[in-house]
């Protein structure tokens, strides 16, 4: 190599080294230096996966390149190995940071869905739970009456006093009924929030992948109400080895993106089936659709349409990665009658070597 | 004065068990005449052929078929001196806001609410319906006075001149 190529290998900002056709380094840089510094690593050999001589022989070979991520004590690095005439090129790009700013994204985005989850869970509580207060108040005040028409027995007209207190013993009865059809509602909210909290348990289990769909409609009721109508075509699938919290959040975006798809009245068509050794999972909408130029752009973080206030941009990105994360794909098909997302997520979760 | 006709309010919210709750609770000591619907739109269709007159309108906010504050406008439209009060469960002050500069809102009443605090915004409601009836039919007889005076004049004027 000639010195003034090393020269500017040397203050590159980007980490680089080069090793010879059998893996041996020859040279590191500056920015390289620092980096393994910074990670106290004593050798280079701690960044590169165990065969990483294989790979540099491989990549002289076919005078290629290859790419890589490798986790390394909480730094993710992105490797690129290139090969030249006579040794392997590596690059080294620490995306720690990048990473970091994803996850303040995705937290941030869960912040934004729990304000809007807590909004429309108020609601949701409030209705029988101003039903509950009321008719509290109510029975209350018909036993003052009841006890007032007991003790002035002495004044008052037989008759009307026993009409009087029937009437308010019917109307007791009618509340009490009312308010155990409030409770039965707070009941049922409740029970579905213990479903969807369930999913913070770190650890995959195997979930009735119906139950996750049941619990996030209930969440979601109140954007739908009565304006959209929820078809259920539910196939015989067996439990998904899942994060079932994770696959909420899937369904949750994406329902509620299908009701916002639709401008008045519509229909949410939910379908699920066994394909060999995993299940589909379709959510149709009977919305305007993607626009076909806005369709590559979608699970991109940051693209929406929805405006200031309403969409983070992220609901899509967050589900692509969730199902990335179960080793599933998530495909979409849209015109101007509606729009279909496809889930498919294999039933048992294959075990990963992130190394290379 | 003939004997008053008890006061017509006219409640609609989506939630049956709301219905039933303000129902229960004014059986027990009011004479109004409660007139509830789950539907808002079988409430107009029912006030354009059969109910000729409302004396207060309290409506839900969140429902189905037509939120509350469009409902609300319509009854303006109708009735523009009845108040209008929405009662809603929907945590959401810009909503409030908007209803009552738009819709021009007698009251705006969150849930869970007081049965005191209903009792008294409806009587305080009601109150203010009647003493514009009776303002409107006071002004009525001043004109119709007015008029016969100065028929009166006229004739006078008339015989005298």
């Amino acid at each position: 190599m000639a010195n003034g190529s090393a020269e500017i290998f040397e203050i590159l900002p980007i980490a680089t080294a080069k090793f010879s056709p059998f893996g041996d380094l020859l040279f590191m840089n500056h920015a390289f230096r620092d980096l393994l510094a910074s990670m106290e690593a004593s050798s280079h050999e701690q960044l590169l996966p165990p065969g990483y001589r294989s790979l540099i022989k491989r990549v002289l070979r076919g005078k290629s390149s290859e790419e890589l991520r490798s986790v390394h004590e909480g730094r993710t690095l992105h490797l690129v190995f290139k090969s030249s005439e006579d040794g392997v090129y590596l690059f080294v790009i620490d995306l720690t940071p990048q990473e970091e700013i994803k996850a303040q994204l995705s937290q941030s985005e869960k912040m934004a869905s729990l304000g809007l989850l807590i909004a429309g869970l108020a609601h949701e509580i409030n209705t029988p739970l101003g039903a509950i207060n009321s008719n509290n108040d109510t029975i209350s005040r018909s036993i003052v009456r009841i006890r007032q028409l007991l003790q002035n027995s002495d004044h008052d007209d037989a008759s009307a006093r026993k009409r009087d207190t029937g009437r308010l013993v019917d109307l007791m009865e009618q509340v009490c009924e009312n308010t155990s059809l409030a409770t039965e509602r707070l009941i049922g909210i409740v029970s579905s929030l213990k479903n969807f909290s369930r999913l913070d348990e770190a650890d995959r289990k195997e979930a009735d992948i119906h139950e996750g769909i049941e619990s996030t409609l209930t969440i979601v009721q109140h954007k739908l109400r009565n304006r959209i109508r929820v078809e259920k075509q539910y196939g015989d699938i067996p439990p998904v080895e899942c994060h079932p919290n994770r696959l909420n959040q899937v369904f949750m975006n994406l329902l509620v993106n299908a009701a916002q798809a639709i401008p008045e009245r519509g229909t949410i068509t939910i379908r699920t089936s066994r394909a060999g050794d995993s299940v589909r999972i379709a959510i149709s909408d009977t919305g305007v659709g993607i626009p076909i130029e806005n369709l590559p752009k979608i699970f991109d973080p940051g693209f929406t349409t929805k405006g200031v206030g309403v969409g983070t941009g992220l609901g899509l990105p967050i589900c692509f990665k969730i199902i990335q994360e179960h080793q599933g794909k998530i495909e979409v098909e849209s015109s101007d009658r509606g729009t279909t997302f496809t889930i498919v997520l294999p039933l048992r979760q294959e075990r990963r070597v992130r190394h290379g | 004065m003939a004997k008053r006709e008890p006061p017509v309010i006219l409640l609609v919210d989506d939630e049956e068990m709301i219905l039933t709750s303000i129902k229960a609770f004014f059986a027990i000591d009011s004479d109004y005449d409660l007139l509830t619907y789950t539907s808002p739109l079988k409430a107009l269709r029912d006030l354009e052929t059969e109910i000729k007159s409302i004396d207060l309108v309290i409506s839900d906010y969140l429902m189905p078929e037509m939120d509350g504050i469009t409902f609300l406008a319509k009854m303006k439209e109708r009735y523009p001196l009845v108040p209008r009060i929405l009662l809603t469960g929907y945590a959401d002050k810009e909503n409030a806001i908007k209803a009552i500069n738009n819709v021009g809102l007698y009251q705006y009443i969150e849930k869970p609410w007081n049965n005191d605090d209903l009792r008294l915004i409806i009587r305080n409601g009601l109150e203010k319906t009647i003493l514009l009836k009776q303002l409107e039919e006071k002004i009525h007889e001043a004109e119709r006075i007015h008029k016969e005076l100065s028929d009166v004049q006229k004739e006078i004027l008339r015989v005298f001149v």
